[in-house]
């Protein structure tokens, strides 16, 4: 549905975004993750023809950005950072005003899908509230509701959470899952449990390049090299022999003292080999022992941590290279 | 088409949405008010002497015939001459100050809101959002226009002694609306380059004064030539009267239809509008 190769943009001498090429499927929904001024919106505003790239290509079903923007911009719904909305019109007229400039043509064929969008955008109950006036939530509904119309195959939403409070966060969160369904959706953020919750694919990007891409279940496979257990144990067990106990366990590779828990209530971390499951072990021995065993946890790389790893392991390279 | 009419309304809406149509056209018919009130007493203290030359006149043609024959009889004043061409000099001048207004925020509102980024994502050639923008610009200014017929009418109703003609009157008002389109075309244009809508209508007021500079140039060349010698060339002095849209636009006032006129202001206009249409498409590549 999307391809790009080798997209760069220079702004001047400033490089924003460096080759960058990937693939979207049909009905797939792809989270864009990175710090802020990794080049996200760039990428996403050259997709949307606003910006021409430096060098490289894209298209979107088919249609190339340089040859055909026209087609492109037909195809596409886009929900700019920030949401910019004019401030002294009505949701209803608004929206109304964005069908007829996408095209839509016949006063009722507009008004059905406008009340179509407003409907799956729950904003039925504010359609003659002025836009100014509403709550941000309100307002990025309205974004959303503005890149629906026209029923565009690929939806493109950058940032669309940002500056929204938890209970909207999600159930905007729910909006784009639901739109997911049947559409192809880039969306970017640098909030990574949004990517875990919402994208079947992340493309990781940093500086301008593409760092990693993958299914947020495989990043984490990836990354994660072994297992890593979290032991707490509780009773005045020194320290210093529960970690000589752990260490001589066969298949750890690494043993590092926590904070506490809490009063009496020490914490390890154990890292073993891959695919091997060390709890049995542990407690078997912590029991043997007689150390109290408090709890026991495999512990998952989330994605924050991925997400440093990668981006810390890309600046190293970054400096060899340019050194 | 269905977009440029769309943008072509919103934009229209959004002038009487927000108070920038309504100050405008009140400012502009009160200063109109001002002028008109001005040159109209002007015609009336001149009409006043008229009258009382002619009594003279007759009274001394009555006492001796062969001295009234030798002196030529009092001239009445024009009311063209008097009223409608200063009235329509001074509502083109009033241009200058009337029309950044309404343009500032044509462009720099939208780029300074973000707008503009999702505008242009839209199916939306640029060509069209430029011409649906100044078409709405251009509306609001003819009704403005249309507004200030008031005082012709109001003339032409009250009094049998003066009359505007409708022969110059619409001349007037072609011109008024080629030199506020050619003007409006450079405010847009001027609007695409700022954020801020204070500094494009400063810079579109400083651009069209500049225009005005230029004709007042021209026009005071007798003055001027006295101390610069480049001043009594008449080419020199028509080359600036070409070159100003003023120097056209008193064409039109004075009740001149010469294709030359019209022909300067469409260019004007759509070379305004193709700067305008090149600056948005300037931002894909700036770098």
């Amino acid at each position: 549905m999307i391809e790009t190769r080798g997209l760069t943009k220079y702004y001047g001498p400033k490089m924003a975004i460096s080759d960058v090429t990937f693939q979207v499927e049909k009905g797939e929904v792809l989270g864009f993750l990175g710090p802020n001024g990794a080049g996200k919106t760039t990428t996403m505003r050259i997709l949307t023809c606003y910006l021409s790239p430096t060098r490289g290509s894209a298209q979107i079903a088919g249609f190339d950005i340089f040859e055909q923007p026209l087609e492109v911009r037909r195809r596409i719904g886009y929900l700019p950072e920030n949401v910019p909305l004019y401030r002294e019109m009505r949701v209803s007229r608004y929206l109304d005003f964005v069908a007829e400039v996408k095209g839509i043509g016949g006063r009722t064929s507009r008004r059905a899908q406008v009340g179509k969008a407003m409907e799956s955008c729950g904003l039925l109950e504010v359609q003659e509230r002025i836009l100014g006036h509403l709550s941000k939530g309100y307002q990025q509904r309205v974004g959303l509701a503005q890149a629906l119309l026209g029923e565009p195959a690929v939806l493109i939403l950058d940032e669309p959470t940002v500056g929204l409070d938890p209970k909207q966060i999600i159930e905007i969160r729910q909006l784009i899952q639901a739109l997911g369904r049947d559409r192809t959706v880039i969306l970017s953020t640098h909030i990574l449990h949004e990517v875990e919750m919402t994208c079947g694919r992340v493309i990781i990007i940093n500086e301008g390049r593409i760092v990693a891409q993958d299914t947020p279940k495989n990043l984490t496979r990836r990354l994660q090299g072994g297992a890593r257990v979290e032991v707490v144990v509780g009773g005045d067990a020194p320290p210093a022999r529960v970690t000589k106990l752990l260490e001589a366990l066969p298949g750890t590779l690494k043993v590092e003292t926590l904070p506490p828990a809490g009063k009496g209530a020490a914490r390890f971390l154990v890292e073993s080999e891959v695919g091997r499951d060390l709890r049995p072990e542990i407690a078997e021995a912590l029991v043997r022992d007689r150390v109290p065993l408090l709890s026991l946890r495999e512990q998952d790389l989330t994605l924050e941590e991925i997400f440093i790893q990668t981006v810390n392991a890309d600046d190293g390279k970054g400096v060899k290279a340019g050194a | 088409m269905r977009n440029l009419w769309a943008i072509f309304r919103k934009e229209l809406a959004s002038y009487f949405i927000s108070p920038v149509a309504y100050v405008v056209i009140v400012l502009f018919l009160l200063l109109m008010a001002f002028f008109f009130c001005y040159f109209l007493a002007v015609y009336t203290h001149l009409h006043h002497q008229y009258q009382a030359t002619l009594n003279w006149y007759f009274q001394m043609a009555g006492q001796n015939p062969f001295l009234a024959q030798q002196m030529p009889m009092p001239e009445p004043p024009n009311f063209n001459v008097e009223v409608t061409r200063p009235f329509y000099f001074w509502l083109s001048f009033m241009m200058l100050f009337i029309l950044p207004m309404l343009t500032m925020r044509l462009f720099s509102e939208e780029r300074r809101s973000g707008t503009l980024e999702l505008l242009l994502t839209y199916p939306v050639r640029d060509s069209q959002l430029v011409l649906g923008k100044f078409f709405a610009c251009l509306s609001v200014f003819a009704l403005i226009l249309v507004l200030t017929l008031v005082f012709p009418v109001f003339v032409n109703l009250t009094t049998e002694k003066a009359r505007l003609e409708a022969g110059p009157l619409a001349l007037s008002y072609l011109g008024a609306l080629g030199v506020g389109g050619a003007f409006i075309a450079v405010g847009m244009f001027l609007s695409t380059l700022t954020r801020n809508q204070i500094i494009a209508a400063v810079l579109t007021f400083g651009v069209l004064f500049g225009f005005f500079f230029l004709w007042l140039l021209g026009y005071s060349s007798d003055f001027l030539g006295q101390f610069i010698g480049l001043f009594r060339s008449k080419e020199f002095v028509n080359f600036f009267k070409h070159l100003s849209i003023f120097g056209h636009n008193e064409n039109f006032i004075s009740g001149l239809l010469d294709t030359r006129d019209i022909v300067y202001c469409v260019n004007f206009t759509l070379a305004s509008l193709f700067l305008c249409w090149f600056s948005l498409g300037v931002r894909k590549w700036r770098a």
